[in-house]
């Protein structure tokens, strides 16, 4: 296979001559394209892991800047309104307990002591507003237990 | 008993394997063909460890004995017999264990295939490096992740399979992504001998084109089950949630795709060499990378897999297994020259550079994304996460001009070509092109992104299905066959080329897929009782009965609906939420009607006691391309993968990877 590749190239010399600039040009033009692209595709995409106690402390500066809260979903809590699809929670770090409301169906793993991650925002009167609601398995299972739900 | 048998298995497969490595390099370094021999005997019994101990790893699954803590944790009494079986890899111990046999076997496959003339001076360091892998994963199995633990006790059931995992795609997606990352030991091994020995050639590299090719064709299978699996289970409507578990596999697969196409290059023109070997080794290091984000836990993930300081050792084996090959490979680069040097911007070679620096560029993308909480963990004290719309707008335009590229690159001929070449073979893709736009613009659909991306499709399928054409048309004219057996000869006398470019199809599939269910995805929501009827979409959905029954299992509450066009065409949709007794969880299960046009799709998202439901419905266009796409991207691997007829090829300015 390669013996014919290099019988075609036989008149071409065995080493390599220095790459031309044009090249080095263009390459450093799709890398400088790659590094713009990841920095300016940051904006409005970073959320902070804060806890609970963080967001609070906070105080009015944090509403309304994405952030994802992790916890513990408190069983005694929860109110799902089935027909309209809202989920209402309150989460629990080892910092305090943070009000959560959801807008979409309860996802199967969503139960008590079920481990959350809620993506969002802070709203003025104090409840969290999560548009995307990650859960962990509470349970034995160490494989996959995942869910996910993002309703638009 | 048993188990301790199992044990001692590994622990003698660790010591084979290790002894097999030294030997190696100590016979080959000494001139010493004794100790060679005596290394492959090593090799030969570590293999042989490994599948003994992986034997009685499935009995105590079968034979369900719980006193092995793994066989507690993942099987129970009630647990069908293919779920026993898949539960060899459904945990971390036992997923490790299949990947050392995986890569076992397949050492004992180049053991016994790389014997020739060619091979011999090579043959112990490529021998060996597998050896290395294989001493690190049966070390791991012994120390920290030992599938053979014991419980005290012996309990009377085991915990069983989380019902989640209870799926077709459950069972083969892990394995096969399993089997990618452990073929992919090969491809390493091969380029670390070349490496070793100082006598890396373009014939070598050759050799390791089909051991890449199988890796990524498991590694692409892995991959779309895995997103097939969440549309169907997960039950919110998405295939891909960019998370780091899924994440860390795209990631090998997207270098690894560069590597394929960089060889390629490599084995046809003899340049590239450095840039291959680099890929390669990436590659492997990628997927070691994955189990390391996998079990560390240094990156949260909704995939709860359990923490243990088993990511720390895949750090360690990561960083010297980089290190040691990249610097190797930095002091012999003066074997690795090319034969010349690129001459233009317009040749087939820098098409396929510059699709490589891009599949390396969007892989970066994604590889920053995933780590970027660590990073910001390690210089600001606080994890940041990065949501879908990152990815959505960094990798969305590398992989748009990806496919542009791959639209451009098959009319593009070695060493130069003149724009005028290029214009006439172009001019019709984008005439294609154009046409698609101005219909899509004519009938109302004028979201940008699915202008850009329907027309881009256009111009590559365009594209591809005129180089078929081509092909088989200067048959006709040549041999005067009908159009059928040419274009089956024309595709099978370069099954490398036609291969690659219907993988190319099926690639634009699955861009169809994403394109179509990404800018008209439309949700609905409804609360019906039985018996109700209701328009939605275009679609007449009936509530026909409610069904709330106990089985063994169970608690099954269904939903039964009866939904037709208004052709006439009906199907019946059965979505459930049911109770399962063991774990004490609710599953829901979607239902989907699948028509080349859209999906319409199902979920219970609230039920009550007389059988009011609330559902949402799903439109998701042109969603069943994209598992079409997938099977397409399969045969076109297997069709290039497909050893040849060792028939001469033509003349190698006008063969190539599309």
């Amino acid at each position: 296979m390669t013996t014919e590749g290099r019988a075609h190239d036989m008149e071409m010399p065995a080493v390599s001559k220095p790459r031309p600039t044009k090249f080095i040009v263009g390459g450093f033009i799709i890398v400088a394209v790659v590094v713009y692209l990841i920095v300016s595709s940051l904006g409005g995409s970073t959320a902070y892991y804060l806890t609970v106690a963080e967001l609070r402390a906070k105080g009015p500066a944090a509403v309304g800047q994405k952030v994802r809260v992790s916890g513990v979903v408190d069983g005694a809590t929860i109110q799902y309104d089935q027909q309209n699809l809202i989920l209402r929670f309150d989460i629990v770090d080892n910092s305090g307990r943070l009000p959560v409301v959801y807008h979409g169906p309860r996802p199967d793993m969503f139960q008590d002591q079920a481990e959350a991650v809620v993506e969002g925002k802070l709203n003025a009167d104090g409840v969290f507003e999560a548009s995307n609601l990650l859960l962990k398995c509470p349970s034995k299972y160490e494989a996959a237990a995942t869910a996910t739900a993002s309703p638009r | 008993m048993i188990a301790d048998i199992g044990y001692g298995a590994l622990l003698l497969a660790f010591l084979s394997a290790g002894y097999a490595a030294l030997a190696f390099v100590l016979g080959q370094r000494r001139r010493y063909p004794e100790l060679i021999r005596s290394a492959e005997n090593g090799f030969r019994m570590a293999a042989l460890w490994v599948a003994a101990s992986s034997l009685i790893m499935l009995y105590l699954l079968v034979s369900r004995d719980y006193q092995v803590r793994y066989v507690f944790e993942h099987v129970s009494n009630t647990l069908p017999l293919a779920y026993v079986l898949s539960a060899f890899w459904a945990g971390q111990e036992g997923s490790l264990l299949f990947w050392l046999l995986l890569v076992s076997m397949a050492g004992l496959v180049v053991l016994y295939s790389q014997r020739d003339a060619a091979a011999q001076p090579l043959r112990p360091y490529l021998l060996a490096t597998i050896a290395i892998v294989q001493t690190f994963m049966a070390l791991v199995l012994i120390l920290p992740s030992n599938p053979f633990a014991l419980l005290a006790n012996r309990p009377a059931d085991g915990l069983g399979l989380n019902p989640l995992l209870e799926n077709v795609g459950m069972i083969f997606h892990p394995p096969t992504l399993f089997i990618g990352y452990a073929l992919y030991t090969i491809p390493f091994a091969f380029v670390l001998a070349g490496i070793l020995s100082g006598q890396p050639s373009d014939a070598w590299m050759a050799r390791v084109r089909r051991w890449s090719l199988m890796a990524w064709l498991f590694l692409s299978i892995g991959i779309i089950l895995g997103a097939w699996w969440a549309y169907i289970e997960l039950g919110w409507g998405g295939y891909w949630a960019w998370d780091p578990v899924e994440n860390s596999s795209l990631i090998p697969w997207l270098v690894g795709t560069a590597a394929l196409h960089s060889a390629a290059v490599q084995s046809r023109r003899g340049i590239f060499r450095t840039w291959t070997a680099v890929l390669n080794i990436l590659t492997f290091g990628l997927c070691i990378f994955a189990t390391f984000v996998t079990r560390s836990g240094v990156i949260q993930s909704v995939h709860a897999f359990e923490r243990s300081s088993l990511g720390w050792y895949f750090a360690a084996f990561l960083a010297v297994a980089m290190a040691g090959s990249l610097g190797l490979l930095a002091a012999r680069r003066r074997a690795f020259a090319d034969n010349y040097a690129l001459e233009s911007y317009l040749s087939r070679e820098a098409g396929f550079l510059i699709g490589n620096l891009l599949l390396v560029g969007a892989a970066t993308v994604v590889f920053l994304g995933t780590i970027f909480p660590a990073i910001t963990e390690l210089f600001r004290g606080q994890q940041v996460a990065l949501d879908a719309g990152f990815y959505n707008r960094s990798f969305g335009p590398i992989g748009l001009a990806i496919i542009l590229l791959f639209g451009v690159c098959p009319v593009l001929l070695w060493r130069r070509t003149t724009l005028a070449q290029l214009a006439r073979r172009l001019i019709v893709p984008a005439a294609i092109a154009v046409l698609t736009i101005v219909v899509l613009i004519v009938i109302g659909r004028r979201e940008p992104i699915a202008l850009v991306g329907f027309g881009s499709v256009a111009f590559v399928a365009g594209n591809i299905l005129m180089e078929f054409g081509r092909g088989a048309l200067a048959r006709m004219r040549s041999a005067g066959e009908n159009p059928v057996t040419a274009l089956l000869r024309v595709v099978g006398r370069d099954r490398r080329r036609y291969g690659g470019l219907i993988v190319h199809l099926g690639v634009l599939l699955i861009v169809l897929g994403v394109v179509g269910s990404g800018v008209y995805k439309q949700e609905y929501q409804t609360v019906m009782k039985p018996g109700e009827t209701l328009d939605i979409a275009g679609y007449t959905v009936q509530y026909v009965q409610y069904v709330d029954q106990e089985l063994p299992d169970k608690q099954r509450f269904a939903t039964i609906l009866r939904v037709s066009r208004p052709n006439g065409a009906a199907r019946e949709l059965v979505p459930e939420k049911n109770f399962h007794w063991n774990v004490e969880q609710w599953v829901s299960e979607v239902a989907v009607w699948s028509r080349p046009a859209e999906d319409f799709y199902v979920i219970l998202a609230g039920l009550s006691s007389d059988g009011t439901a609330t559902f949402q419905f799903l439109q998701e266009p042109l969603m069943l391309w994209m598992w079409i796409g997938g099977g397409v991207m399969v045969l076109g691997t297997l069709l290039a993968w497909w050893p040849a007829g060792e028939r001469r090829r033509r003349s190698a300015s006008d063969t190539a990877e599309g």
